[in-house]
């Protein structure tokens, strides 16, 4: 098994560190490599740092069962997608910069509203307990199946990690509402 | 919410429907107000969890590029190679009298360990540092396991090449030349030509020796030969005793 198969059996089994090794190993090559595209450094070590994330996610979600590559050219892959994602949107704006909503994009408030909601939703979910935080990660984030998480967290069913899900998202709710209510009585 | 509400949403995030199911699913949600409403819940639920677990992913690779490569920070190490030098003149002066004939015996004799260059520069400077010169002094006196043990767990907070070619070498000591040679590796991008790259090769070469793989450690050693590094020399006795063997 080469280092790249053993990273990446490592990150599967949610060994977590192992993202900073590969993160450090392959930081400087790429952006070196990167560099030819001519956005700042420090636009570069962001979309590097999003590369990762995103090969994090794939390995985590079982994307990357049979890489055919090596992680460097998978890893450079997603960054130079990633690059000129973002060259195609900075040229976007620049070239159009009063360009019109278009018709169908959602009301300014609505999106306001829903960011709202998320970022409450977010702070929430930080103050869950850690084993619900853990079967939430698992489920919403690495994409994780009942059963599966049933394995992995040694719980005796599918119905009881159902359960528990359940009462985790009925936290959530509780934690959301109670903040509400804190902060409109604080608008008071 | 009924049993059966809540399995059609876990199915739906667990990517279990079929066709047939996601189109009586959406009738479902068209008909049942409180269904959609839970839909609709979990599925900002599930955003606002991938955007909290992105952000403390990115905050903890932020954090990684703050921390300074202690090693490149406070010395140029490369330039004290001169120290294992030193340390090798004994192994070059038994060499004279006393040919080996294995690839074990050649790493015995010529196996030395890379001095502590990290501690003094970084006594005391914070928790990190003052863990680094722990392990290091278990390092120096010997106590290979438990300065392996202390490395590790030091990289896993604070992954510095530095901290890892220490604990490699522990490892070296330990008999555990495969895992060595895994740390080691770390190195194999940087530019050739630049002495720290040989004194790696050096050391993957004497892993290889460990593990009687003349061929391997004759290539690494070749490498640095042709580096230029004051090590080139030593390394050149030792391309002659194993062309022999």
């Amino acid at each position: 098994m080469n280092k790249d198969q053993q990273w990446i059996k490592a990150l599967r089994k949610g060994q977590r560190e192992v993202l900073g090794k590969i993160y450090l190993h392959h930081r400087e090559g790429f952006l070196s490599y990167a560099q030819s595209y001519g956005l700042p450094g420090e636009e570069l070590r962001d979309i590097y740092q999003d590369s990762i994330i995103a090969l994090y996610e794939n390995v985590r979600q079982g994307k990357l069962e049979d890489l055919k590559s090596s992680l460097k050219t998978y890893l450079y892959a997603i960054g130079k997608y990633k690059i000129l994602a973002r060259l195609k949107n900075s040229s976007a704006s620049t070239s159009n910069p009063m360009l019109e909503p278009a018709a169908d994009e959602p009301e300014p408030l609505e999106t306001s509203d829903t960011e709202e909601r998320l970022q409450r939703l977010q702070k929430a979910y930080e103050q869950l307990g850690p084993r619900c935080r853990e079967i939430l990660r698992r489920f919403y984030y690495e994409a994780q199946k009942l059963e599966e998480i049933r394995e992995a967290l040694d719980y005796p069913s599918r119905d009881t990690v159902k359960a528990q899900k359940s009462r985790c998202l009925k936290q959530l709710k509780e934690i959301v509402h109670s903040h509400g209510k804190r902060q409109a009585g604080l608008d008071q | 919410m009924e049993k059966d509400k809540q399995d059609w949403i876990n199915k739906y995030f667990e990517g279990k429907l079929s066709r047939e199911q996601q189109v009586e699913f959406d009738l479902l949600l068209q008909a049942d107000d409180e269904l959609a409403a839970d839909f609709q819940f979990e599925k900002e639920v599930r955003e606002a969890v991938i955007r909290q677990e992105r952000a403390v992913l990115k905050a903890e690779l932020q954090q990684l590029d703050r921390q300074p490569d202690v090693l490149r920070r406070y010395f140029g190490w490369w330039k004290v190679a001169a120290a294992l030098l030193l340390l090798l003149g004994l192994a070059g002066t038994l060499w004279l009298t006393l040919r080996p004939t294995s690839t074990g015996q050649l790493y015995a004799q010529y196996m030395a360990p890379y001095p502590n260059v990290l501690t003094p520069a970084v006594r005391g400077a914070d928790a990190d540092a003052s863990a680094l010169a722990e392990a290091l002094a278990l390092y120096e006196a010997e106590d290979y396991a438990a300065a392996a043990h202390r490395l590790e767990q030091l990289y896993a907070t604070s992954p510095q090449k530095s901290i890892a070619f220490y604990r490699a070498l522990c490892l070296l000591y330990l008999e555990q030349p495969a895992e060595a040679l895994v740390l080691l590796e770390q190195w194999e991008h940087e530019e050739e030509g630049q002495p720290v790259v040989a004194v790696m090769h050096w050391y993957q070469a004497l892993a290889h020796l460990q593990m009687n793989q003349a061929d391997e450690a004759l290539r690494f050693f070749t490498l640095v030969s042709q580096s230029g590094d004051s090590l080139a020399t030593p390394a050149g006795e030792i391309i002659k005793i194993l062309e022999r063997l």
